[in-house]
């Protein structure tokens, strides 16, 4: 978690240095190999409403357009700690839902799908909520230029490891940034993260929104795989497949998550 | 005889207690026959060989008797020579690349003292003749993989922002690679960056970088010497497995002060040396800052002016010349770089060494030199953004003793024998915040480590023909208490844990490094020769990130990392074209690697205390054959150099357990550097790079996670970065001669035809059609002029 804060430091002053210097950008051709079509699913649980959602998709080659092909037809389960077994129903191709299930804290949930006479699964553990203290605006000044990121404050509890995942959006515009923290450094701290995109311009009006989700382990493992493939300032480690909690070689993940929602608008 | 006897038997009892039989009955092999060897009515002429007019000693001249067809040596790093023959009446013929060759009358009918005086053969005119001592110590010479090589002589190659920089120009040479553009990282013979053992006046280097790796640690201003060795070391060094580049600093000039210094776009230098007491010893101080940060303070961004971005080197040497048989050399290196923006962030990070050194001669023929060392790198991050203050501060540091001895025995055997004695600590990580910090304060445990190697090695004319270099390294590793020391399962959890007292040792590993070399001179131009060595090393350096960081992270062999090991076999042929003018050379290795170290996906290597579960461990092979043909005197002079390589690393984990290429695997590797005297005063240079692209990682497919297009990856380094190739120009104007100072002028033009070389490759989606995936090429330098000015009182 450290390693990331001051990576994102580290990197911030490289990208200021390599602006300095003459960096240009063209686009180039590369002959991708195809690795074939593979099966994606994106299942969660959550603490927020009766329903949950598993997606399942299949990959497809880099030249292609970004159509997903949607995986109709299998058999979706969710069965929860306590005993109970919950079918999921496709509702449009490829999304799956119940609208029985509330996810609780502590409670185990165990995945399965069944699809093409394989059968894929994944468990994962809601763990107990750390309430979201607030939010609040940080103005960074660099090149002349203003920055504003929006802060997230929260106290993380003692003596517990604790993983976070947080989704940002800007006038319902999605970041495009993996925000995950573990507490291997804040634990029972005061912890507060600034969550970076330069992409998305925070001006007078705008309206954020700031999704906090308390994660599992493999889950804060599976957003940090990613987020380490993500180029930064040319300095990002051998990009490779996230560690994945689904058996069988299926893509994706199946999260048990927290939910706490904040909204504001720029001043 | 006595003295010898003496090491002799103190070897046995350090040997002896590795209790390796194999190797004892090699050692006493090595040692036991010269008794017999001693021939009666021999005598030995020795000496130090020096430069006339500044008194700096000549590392690697070429010292021969005219009239014996076999004699021959080459001066050691102190200057120092012996060579012994025959009572008569003879020529010794001395010459030195660049120098003036001497040739001197000897009445040999007693061992006699001779130190020697070259005069730099600067003047066009008198380069042609060179003397009858022919320059092909590189034929008879059993060491390969050797480039070797003065600051003298690659001052006019052309060099990024006008600053001359010897890990650069090395990158020049066949079999070695450059870690990236503008980088001074390097590869050896498919080696990784970390095991280059890069040493400064026999102090360790941890970090050789400047600014992110833009520049070296070393200022040539500085520099006298480079030796670099490409895996086939001699027994005297160890520790890493592919290369050693032995930089020695300049001793100062004996004869009278001097200074001398250069301003460019990016740097200035200033150097003063001087007589501490005139030919008896004499001191040297460089220093070497860049002013980017100048700029920066210039600029109306508050930021900007608030932030620092600047290097410093400081180096100084002084030695003393005690007696006839003792000097004392001391050297210290100091540099630092500090990185920050505005006043939240600050990065700096530095090396410090310090050496002293004491050479003295037991007699005309044994050397020894006695060193004390201390190497230390350290970084400190400090960031004070509110609520995420904290102040991160982590080193590696180093004291060795080193006893190395050069025992001329007679005129077929040189011997060289010693003891290298080192205690490593390593402070991974030490974070400390203030209370309102989201960080909490928190100590890694320190680390350490102690390594006492021996060695061993003949240097043997077995006939007129053949010369042979024999010997073994014995490193004897220990990682030491106190602390917890783990082992780990495979999926990363502890299997068990153990505390030890200081002091306590936690594992050692002992690694007989036997190693062996042979040329043989098929006639007066040509040489074949070949090369068996075995490296081992006990540091490691983590990082998986693609490049290099000041942050990343040494580590010691442990219960879980056992040595690297790397064996290499080598063969070569060697030959002197029209009359020596040019020097051609060709090799062919292959070397197989051991407990090779990678990481885990999504691996957190900082401020983890059991960084040690984050790793995989794997093998490596790398095989290629390099050429090099190389032009030696007129009026253009230069070098071309052809790698044809491969080197690949192969894990369970990765790749199925498949060989994959590793990142620095690059097919053909092309470089051409040529320096052209057209006048007196003028000097044109150029060099010419070609390489096949890095492996690297990109993405065989992609699907859709959260709404954003992720990628799929389906081998480590199945792809190919686009091949990279860059035209530097360079030209010096000289200023007119006048009798109290000398300047000059140096233009330079890097990445001459503007060519943009690939730094990374993103993927993302197409701007104007984003349901597309364009890869997006970002390069670093385009063409860039430099200009410098140089002087020298």
């Amino acid at each position: 978690m450290k390693s990331k804060i001051y990576h994102q430091q580290i990197f911030c002053t490289l990208l200021v240095f390599a602006m300095l210097l003459l960096s240009c950008k063209k686009v180039i051709n590369i002959d991708f190999k195809d690795a074939g079509s593979l099966l994606v699913i994106e299942g969660s649980v959550t603490n927020q409403g009766n329903t949950q959602t598993v997606k399942l998709s299949k990959s497809v080659a880099v030249t292609d357009p970004n159509n997903f092909p949607a995986v109709s037809g299998a058999t979706v389960t969710i069965a929860s700690s306590d005993g109970k077994t919950y079918k999921l129903l496709e509702q449009t191709a490829g999304t799956y839902i119940t609208n029985t299930l509330k996810g609780q804290p502590t409670k185990t949930y165990q995945l399965t799908v069944v699809t093409g006479n394989k059968t894929y699964t994944a468990i994962s553990t809601m763990p107990n909520p750390v309430k979201l203290d607030s939010i609040g605006l940080n103005l960074v000044s660099v090149l002349n230029k203003d920055y504003i990121y929006p802060e997230v404050y929260y106290q993380d509890p003692a003596g517990i490891a604790n993983y976070y995942h947080f989704t940002l959006a800007v006038n319902n515009v999605k970041s495009n940034n993996i925000f995950v923290y573990n507490d291997d450094l804040t634990d029972g701290r005061k912890v507060s993260h600034q969550l970076r995109d330069n992409d998305l311009e925070l001006v007078s009006g705008k309206l954020i929104s700031i999704e906090m989700q308390c994660i599992d382990k493999n889950i804060y493992n599976y957003w940090n795989g990613l987020d380490q493939n993500q180029n930064r300032g040319g300095a990002s480690t051998t990009p490779a497949n996230p560690p994945s909690n689904i058996s069988n070689g299926a893509l994706g993940n199946f999260s048990a998550y927290t939910v706490q929602q904040s909204f504001f608008v720029v001043p | 005889m006595m003295i010898m006897n003496k090491f002799y038997l103190l070897y046995l009892k350090r040997v002896s207690s590795f209790a390796n039989y194999k190797y004892l009955f090699v050692c006493s092999i090595i040692l036991g026959g010269f008794s017999n060897l001693q021939a009666q009515n021999k005598f030995t002429v020795s000496g130090t060989i020096k430069d006339a007019q500044t008194g700096e000693t000549l590392i690697g001249a070429t010292i021969k008797l005219q009239e014996v067809v076999i004699s021959g040596v080459t001066s050691n790093s102190y200057g120092f020579y012996s060579l012994s023959a025959g009572k008569g009446n003879y020529h010794l013929l001395i010459s030195y690349t660049g120098y003036q060759s001497v040739s001197k009358n000897v009445n040999l009918n007693q061992n006699l003292k001779l130190n020697i005086q070259l005069s730099p053969g600067t003047n066009l005119n008198e380069v042609t003749i060179t003397g009858r001592a022919k320059k092909d110590e590189a034929l008879s010479s059993p060491q390969m993989g050797l480039q070797a090589f003065s600051i003298k002589e690659i001052k006019d190659v052309p060099v990024l922002l006008g600053e001359r920089d010897v890990l650069k120009t090395i990158q020049l040479l066949p079999g070695i690679k450059s870690a990236g553009e503008g980088n001074s990282g390097f590869y050896v013979r498919g080696g990784a960056a970390d095991q280059n053992l890069i040493l400064l006046d026999e102090a360790t280097v941890y970090n050789a970088s400047h600014l992110l790796g833009f520049f070296s640690t070393f200022n040539s201003d500085a520099i006298k010497d480079v030796n670099l060795y490409k895996g086939n070391m001699p027994a005297q060094y160890g520790g890493r497995l592919a290369s050693v580049v032995d930089i020695k600093m300049n001793d100062g000039n004996q004869k009278e002060y001097t200074a001398e210094g250069g301003i460019g776009l990016i740097a200035s230098r200033l150097k003063v040396e001087g007589p501490i007491v005139k030919d008896r010893g004499s001191f040297m101080i460089s220093g070497r800052r860049t002013y980017a940060d100048v700029f920066l303070k210039a600029s109306s961004d508050t930021t900007l002016k608030q932030s620092s971005l600047y290097f410093y080197d400081l180096n100084a040497k002084a030695n003393y010349r005690l007696d006839d048989k003792n000097t004392v050399y001391l050297s210290a290196y100091l540099g630092k770089d500090a990185l920050g923006l505005g006043n939240t962030f600050n990065l700096n990070w530095g090396n410090q060494t310090g050496t002293l050194r004491l050479n003295h001669l037991f007699s005309s023929r044994l050397f020894s030199n006695t060193t004390l060392i201390y190497s230390n790198y350290n970084y400190e991050i400090t960031n004070s953004t509110n609520n995420q203050d904290f102040k991160v501060t982590s080193k590696i540091n180093d004291y060795e003793f080193k006893e190395d001895f050069q025992y001329f025995l007679n005129d077929k055997h040189q011997i060289r024998f010693g003891l290298d004695a080192v205690h490593h600590t390593i402070a991974p990580g030490n974070i400390t915040s203030s209370e309102t910090s989201s960080i909490n304060s928190k100590t890694l445990e320190e680390r350490y480590g102690a390594e006492i190697s021996a060695y061993i090695s003949d240097e043997w004319r077995a006939t007129d023909r053949l010369n042979i270099v024999y010997g073994l390294r014995v490193n004897a590793f220990s990682l030491l208490g106190s602390g917890t020391f783990s082992t780990y399962n495979a999926d990363g959890s502890i299997a068990s844990s153990a505390v030890f007292s200081s002091g306590k040792l936690v594992k050692t590993y002992i690694n007989p490094e036997p190693r062996a070399s042979a040329s043989y001179r098929l006639d007066s131009v040509s040489s074949v020769k070949a090369s068996y060595s075995r490296n081992t090393q006990n540091l490691h350096l983590l990082s998986n990130s693609t490049s290099s960081l000041p942050t990343d992270l040494w580590i010691m062999s442990s219960n879980n990392i056992k040595p690297e090991i790397a064996d290499q076999e080598s063969l070569g042929y060697y030959r002197n074209l029209k009359d020596n003018r040019y020097e051609f050379s060709t090799e062919v290795y292959y070397k197989s690697m051991q407990n090779q170290i990678d990481y885990k996906n999504a691996a957190e290597l900082r401020a983890n205390e059991n960084v040690e579960s984050q790793l995989l461990f794997g093998t490596g092979r790398a095989y290629g054959v390099e050429f090099f043909l190389k032009k030696k005197e007129g009026i253009f002079t230069g070098w071309l150099g052809y790698t044809l390589s491969r080197t690949e690393r192969k894990f369970d984990g990765i790749n199925d357990g498949n060989y994959f290429p590793a990142k620095q695997d690059r097919t053909h590797d092309i470089s051409a550097v040529g320096i052209y005297k057209l006048s007196k005063r003028w000097t044109l240079s150029g060099t010419f790079v070609y390489s096949t692209g890095n492996a690297i990682t990109f993405p065989s497919g992609k699907y859709t996670i959260n709404g954003e297009t992720t990628f799929y990856y389906s081998e480590r380094n199945g792809y190919r970065m686009p091949a990279y190739h860059r035209l530097d120009l360079s030209a010096t104007l000289e200023g007119k001669p006048h009798p109290k100072y000398h300047s000059s002028w140096t233009f330079g033009l890097y990445n001459a035809y503007d060519h943009h070389n690939a730094y990374v490759i993103e993927f993302k989606d197409n701007p104007n059609d984003p349901s597309r995936t364009e890869a997006e090429q970002t390069a670093l330098f385009g063409i860039i002029p430099s200009v410098t000015w140089n002087f020298k009182f």
